[in-house]
């Protein structure tokens, strides 16, 4: 390789470099440049907001998208039974009206004004077939699993449609939030485009890694956004997208942004910066089959001895909230009285002697003990773990950092490769998702207790939680499941990660949502 | 003269490296790994001459010990690529027929691949890390010592002296070792100087894309990486790696053209 490197510099020699090198120079440096030229700011299409996003959508069609962009940008085309609103609390959307004469029983009564972009009436019809579709096994929908707890759908008339669950199941009512498609909507793997739904922007076009566009649509039953349309326009580096918005070929960017890099977006560009308190819980993942790290007071030492205020403040720039547990101060379900590990490196050091971890050598290079930290090669993430590595250096324990791109580092988490890792939870409503987490009938493939924590008491309060129907009964058993939680340490709570939205100032009226929902844009104006 | 001055150019650059690679621990101010989070993105203070990183380290000190990285990984890729290159070639070209045809049609398809493609792709697949990088740079890298080994043998091979030293009975490896190898030397010496410094480009760029070394060790192009976020509040984070490289680099091509002038100039 270095031949073929220096080759394509000196080739043939550095004696016709100096006969014809000039000649040849001039010309290379002049198609270089004609290629590295900036290129101009794309005309924005009149009254069209341009969204800057870090990925591409994986999938559109409400049936088969997990990933969040895929979502959130599904969610401003499809309409749902029921959706969460800005403070985290279900509302009705398609459903006009809506009653559980039972725990197992939900009747719902569909608006009558709802329309398919086709132009097609949104009917009971149209809510069965996408729920059956789901269930269906040939159409391999990753939301299939959810659906488990339903034993039947039956359309009562036009616009009226019961769902009948096999058992109790109070975090069911979260399904009700999926997008409705209109009967006979192939499924994805037919890769045609995704179907019509029935919300406030219709799809125009999908250039794949490039742009996603969205067209408002017309007979919205809310009435007509204000925006002609929306480009998601896909810029993976963070810092591109910052330079695209300051060009401003962006006019709205939320989170994935350098906290250092803010300020100068204010200063530079006029951008209106807000942070707002998000869901998404970052953690420290940990392997309960590791034979040290297993013990308890071990756990306890590692959360005591990392100091998560510094990070934040000076690493995070204050970005993120300080977590107790997986659900935020958002949450119904949100016990305050959690207690949180606060910074103790000399109760750290006392807990890893008590446990038989004594420091060989005092200040000295010996560890008391080794353990791999697994992360993203993302920046930051990095940069994260390595603050963690000095920060326990200090209490003798060794990190040995392993950063991995997203494919390799994922896959390893889910088979349980790992002494220690870093994730977050995206999206995190009902609290039912401790049963996935925690269970101890959760472990992979079935769940992701990807650490394999057992514990016979969460296990029977979690089974409580799923067949409690009062809301008020589930707080108390979640409360007490977080208090367990907190003191076993299955996942060390590091923070909740707020919302950080830049828009251009001549864009009004987005309200932020906590997992981060696009849905307000069908209230967003540009301004002259 | 012109290349004499070249010469003696990046020979005192890559002296004053290898020294400051050597002696880094005494060079160094603080400690290179040591992070002081309340000290982030600083300019040019007195306790940190270049500045201070993100997580507060003295990039004077993480320059200084950077070198460490990019002098080993270029060593190592050259002396590794060296020696399967220069056995590879010499057997190719000193007995021809099949083995000939089998190896260089081996280089062909290495060499059809985008070098630091396969550099990445090989990395990604391994994981980060000095040793993976290094393999990952010598997978192609000997291809070329390959190429030219096998030219050069194929030109002397029919020499006098190596007929001399056949009917004497000297078997083929003290053929190729005692006498067609030190006149191979000058021509491999030019090519390792080039090599040294591609592969030091080469391992800043695997670690700019996050596939060198794994942090808090600091290497120049992890350095590089690290700073790119930053590009519009703090400049100098790449600004100094950055120039460490280009002197490397510009110091081993001067070495090299020189050796090449004289060894043009011999001929």
């Amino acid at each position: 390789m270095p031949r073929v490197i220096v080759g394509l510099i000196f080739s043939p020699g550095l004696r016709s470099f100096n006969r014809h090198g000039i000649i040849y120079l001039f010309i290379a440096v002049f198609f270089l440049l004609a290629g590295c030229r900036f290129s101009p700011a794309p005309e924005p299409r009149s009254n069209y907001l341009v969204v800057g996003i870090e990925s591409n959508p994986l999938q559109l069609d409400p049936r088969y998208s997990t990933d969040a962009n895929g979502v959130r940008i599904g969610g401003l085309i499809y309409n749902s039974l029921l959706r969460a609103d800005e403070r985290m609390r279900l509302q009705p959307e398609l459903a006009e009206r809506w009653t559980a004469p039972d725990a197992q029983t939900y009747l719902f009564d569909l608006r009558r004004d709802a329309k398919f972009h086709d132009g097609k009436p949104l009917t009971a019809e149209d809510v069965r077939y996408t729920y059956e579709s789901i269930l269906d096994p040939k159409s391999r929908s990753p939301k299939r699993g959810m659906l488990k707890p339903l034993d039947g759908i039956d359309v009562l008339g036009p616009y009226r449609v019961r769902f009948r669950l096999s058992a109790p199941h109070a975090p069911f009512l979260e399904q009700f939030t999926i997008g409705i498609v209109p009967v006979g909507s192939p499924g994805a793997e037919t890769n045609a485009m995704p179907p019509p739904g029935s919300g406030p922007f219709m799809l125009e076009s999908v250039n794949s890694g490039e742009k996603v566009t969205l067209k408002a649509n017309p007979v919205y039953w809310e009435g007509k956004p204000s925006l002609t349309g929306l480009v998601f326009k896909v810029v993976p580096d963070a810092l591109v997208r910052v330079l695209e918005f300051k060009k401003g070929a962006i006019g709205f960017m939320q989170n994935d942004i350098e906290p250092d890099v803010l300020p100068w977006l204010e200063r530079n560009t006029q951008a209106s910066v807000a942070a707002h308190q998000g869901t998404t819980f970052q953690y420290i993942g940990i392997n309960l089959t590791h034979p040290i790290l297993r013990q308890r007071k071990v756990r306890q030492a590692l959360a005591l001895a990392i100091d998560r205020d510094s990070i934040i403040r000076y690493v995070l720039k204050d970005s993120v909230t300080p977590a107790s547990g997986l659900l935020s101060p958002l949450n119904w379900a949100f016990d305050e009285s959690v207690p949180q590990w606060p910074y103790d490196p000399q109760k750290a050091k006392r807990l890893l002697d008590e446990v038989g971890y004594p420091d060989p050598d005092g200040d000295g290079p010996r560890p008391r003990f080794r353990v791999s930290f697994k992360t993203t090669n993302i920046d930051l993430r990095r940069r994260i773990a390595e603050a963690f590595k000095e920060q326990l250096a200090r209490v003798g324990v060794e990190l040995e950092i392993r950063s991995y791109e997203w494919g390799t580092f994922y896959n390893d988490v889910k088979k349980g490769n790992f002494h220690l890792f870093s994730l977050a939870w995206v999206g995190v409503a009902d609290p039912d998702i401790y049963f996935q987490l925690f269970h101890s009938d959760s472990v992979p493939p079935i769940g992701d207790n990807r650490g394999h924590y057992r514990n016979p008491e969460i296990d029977r309060l979690l089974e409580a939680g799923r067949a409690a129907v009062d809301p008020a009964q589930r707080k108390i058993i979640y409360g007490r499941v977080q208090k367990l939680l907190a003191e076993d340490l299955p996942y060390i709570p590091l923070w909740w990660w707020k919302n950080v939205v830049v828009q251009a100032p001549h864009v009004r009226g987005f309200v932020p949502y906590p997992d981060g929902e696009f849905i307000s844009f069908k209230k967003v104006s540009l301004s002259p | 003269m012109e290349s004499k001055r070249g010469l003696h150019a990046g020979i005192l650059i890559l002296l004053l490296l290898a020294s400051s690679a050597l002696f880094a621990p005494a060079l160094a101010p603080h400690d290179p790994t040591r992070q002081n989070l309340g000290q982030d993105l600083l300019t040019s203070t007195q306790g940190h001459p270049l500045g201070t990183d993100k997580l507060g380290r003295d990039i004077l000190s993480r320059t200084i010990y950077g070198s460490r990285v990019s002098l080993l990984v270029g060593v190592a890729t050259v002396a590794l690529s060296l020696s399967i290159g220069f056995a590879l070639g010499a057997l190719a070209g000193y007995f021809g027929g099949w083995l000939d045809q089998l190896l260089m049609r081996l280089v062909d398809v290495l060499l059809a691949f985008p070098g630091i493609l396969l550099a990445i792709a090989f990395t990604a697949v391994l994981g980060p890390g000095l040793d993976h990088v290094i393999l990952a740079l010598c997978l192609i890298g000997w291809t070329g010592y390959a190429r030219l080994v096998r030219g050069e043998i194929l030109a002397l091979r029919e020499r006098e002296f190596v007929h001399a030293a056949r009917a004497l009975g000297c078997a083929p490896g003290r053929v190729i070792l005692c006498h067609l190898l030190p006149n191979l030397l000058p021509p491999l010496v030019i090519q390792a100087t080039f090599g040294l410094a591609a592969a030091i480009v080469a391992e800043g760029s695997l670690s700019f894309l996050g596939l060198g070394v794994e942090p808090p060790t600091p290497s120049w192009g992890s350095m590089l990486n690290e700073g790119r976020q930053f590009l519009l509040v703090a400049p100098h984070l790449t600004t100094y790696p950055g120039l460490a490289i280009m002197i490397t680099v510009i110091a081993l091509n001067l070495i090299g053209d020189a050796l090449q002038d004289r060894l043009n100039s011999g001929r």
